[in-house]
């Protein structure tokens, strides 16, 4: 966690532009957060897979060229998912090269609680600095 | 009726490995006594399309929404998925990602699966 998705139309992502965008996603999220990259997943789905897209982000239709949809821990301020969504959006854009607003964003609150992922529950806002001392020298 | 959703990465599960974790998640639904029966989603995500840290991804997603639960049944059930799941298929802790997320009985329901 976080797990972002990221729905495009039909064959139009070079592998070249996934990894970009998915590398520009990471930097993002692990800037404004200061996660660990290595717990940052996303994940590409062409829209005519939008019924796998629909099942896990109900609330969030396509609309758009571009669609960005983040699962994250809960806790976060709204002025860093702000952040999140802006600098996300902004970077996808430029390496689709589209305007701004064909790329859109929602995100979805995840309570730490409800994930395990390194085999442990995710740390509580305020409660990270063991959790990561416990994960820092893991290599996936 | 409880939903798992699972994402898996091209080509690093077998199929018979699949069918035998659907097997062992319905049978620790049951034993949790959250339902009777499991509806799975199961999505290959295909090369090059999952990546962690940036990287092509070897983790595996594993996302079940059930009737709220108290935590203290939710953990040892997470424990017990992701114990699954690396016994089944080799992974390590750091590449299975589950979740246990609660949803009402009546959109769980009202869901119509893919």
């Amino acid at each position: 966690m976080p797990l972002y998705l990221c729905s495009t139309p039909a064959d139009d992502l070079t592998l070249d532009a996934r990894q970009r965008i998915a590398t520009a996603i990471t930097d993002v999220h692990c800037e404004e957060t200061g996660a660990p990259r290595k717990f940052v997943h996303v994940v590409f789905f062409e829209q005519q897979q939008a019924a796998v897209f629909d099942l896990l982000t109900p609330e969030a239709a396509p609309n758009g060229r571009c669609q960005l949809y983040g699962s994250i821990r809960s806790g976060r301020t709204d002025d860093v998912k702000r952040k999140l969504v802006t600098g996300m959006r902004r970077a996808a854009a430029e390496i689709l090269g589209l305007n701004r607003d064909d790329v859109v964003m929602s995100t979805r609150d995840v309570d730490a609680k409800w994930v395990m992922e390194g085999g442990e529950l995710l740390p509580e806002p305020g409660e990270e600095a063991a959790w990561l001392a416990r994960h820092a020298d893991v290599s996936v | 009726m409880v939903q798992c959703v699972c994402f898996l990465q091209e080509g690093q599960i077998p199929d018979d490995v699949v069918g035998r974790l659907r097997a062992g998640i319905t049978d620790l639904v049951r034993s949790a006594q959250l339902a009777d029966a499991v509806e799975f989603a199961v999505i290959v995500v295909p090369e090059g399309q999952g990546w962690t840290a940036g990287a092509p991804s070897t983790t595996s997603v594993v996302s079940v929404t059930a009737p709220p639960i108290p935590q203290e049944r939710r953990v040892p059930l997470l424990h017990a998925l992701c114990d699954l799941w690396m016994s089944h298929t080799g992974c390590k802790a750091e590449e299975i990602l589950a979740t246990i997320m609660p949803v009402s009985q009546e959109t769980l329901d009202a869901t119509v699966p893919v």
